[in-house]
């Protein structure tokens, strides 16, 4: 009595994991519910423009102020970044619960300590974080 | 034998329970709404690098801004806006490289021009190939100051050149 009903559950156990399995197999599994076949959405930070202010137009000139303007390829909040670095100076500036879309959003900083504009020149990097 | 149907009876009991945990936990990682889960990063920053060059105290120019053309998510060309100051005509190459990842240029393009005096000036200039603007991990202008024009034919000599004014 006890071994025919201990097989019959084991069959039953097979039958259950095998019958689960094919069904992962089949349905190609690939992330967090994927039965669903959904795609985790990514984003990209598109930058499309970023200009520099400066003090005055003299070649010994400053940095005063940035404007940048970022759009997202998926809507929604981002914290941005943009650090400045020219020489030993750098400054960040950040933009906290920006909402970014597709259509470029302008963001302004002006730096509380200037940094000089000299050469080789200056770089602008710029991130974004969704909230 | 009664002992026997005990032991089965608990083991079925067991193998029920032990099924029913599964199935909710399954049911759990099998529905749980893809909106839950945060975007992921694809690309979450780009670079941009603004040149500045100097030949002497009063021939030297500077890129202030820099904007992607964009058509969709296509970029075609790139406006430049850049300062000059020169005593004299020159040529003056601007030039903007784009890179992917791996520091691969992608796409470029440049321009160059006679230019002479001193103000700010937005430049197009049309890259090749037209680049989907996810690829781009950053953008790069260059500026260079070259030769006189009047010495390609070009303007006329100017006699502060010969005084010299480097610093």
């Amino acid at each position: 009595m006890k071994k025919p009903l201990l097989i019959i559950l084991f069959f039953l156990i097979a039958s259950v994991l095998i019958a689960y399995s094919t069904s992962i197999l089949l349905g190609e599994v690939n992330q967090l519910g994927g039965t669903e076949k959904e795609i985790v959405n990514k984003y990209n930070i598109r930058v499309i423009s970023i200009s520099l202010n400066v003090s005055k137009n003299i070649f010994k000139n400053q940095i005063t102020s940035i404007a940048i303007s970022v759009a997202s390829s998926n809507p929604g909040y981002y914290n941005v970044y943009a650090t400045l670095s020219s020489g030993t100076c750098s400054v960040t500036a950040s933009w906290i619960n920006v909402y970014l879309s597709t259509t470029p959003t302008p963001l302004s900083y002006t730096l509380q300590s200037r940094c000089d504009y000299d050469p080789p020149g200056a770089t602008v990097k710029v991130r974004g974080v969704p909230v | 034998m009664k002992r026997g149907r005990r032991l089965t009876f608990f083991l079925i009991f067991s193998l029920i329970i032990l099924f029913a945990f599964i199935s909710v936990y399954e049911a759990y990682s099998v529905y749980i709404t893809i909106s839950t889960v945060e975007p992921l990063p694809f690309r979450s920053n780009i670079q941009y690098y603004f040149s500045k060059v100097r030949q002497a105290a009063s021939r030297w120019a500077e890129v202030r801004g820099i904007q992607l053309v964009i058509s969709g998510s296509q970029i075609s060309s790139v406006d430049v806006t850049w300062y000059r100051t020169l005593n004299q005509d020159r040529y003056i190459t601007i030039s903007i490289t784009l890179k992917d990842d791996s520091g691969q240029v992608i796409s470029s393009g440049q321009h160059t021009d006679c230019y002479d005096g001193s103000g700010l000036l937005t430049t197009g200039i049309d890259l090749s190939p037209i680049v989907d603007i996810d690829k781009v991990a950053r953008v790069e202008s260059s500026l260079s100051i070259g030769e006189r024009c009047d010495l390609l034919g070009m303007g006329s000599l100017d006699v502060e050149e010969l005084s010299g004014e480097e610093l």
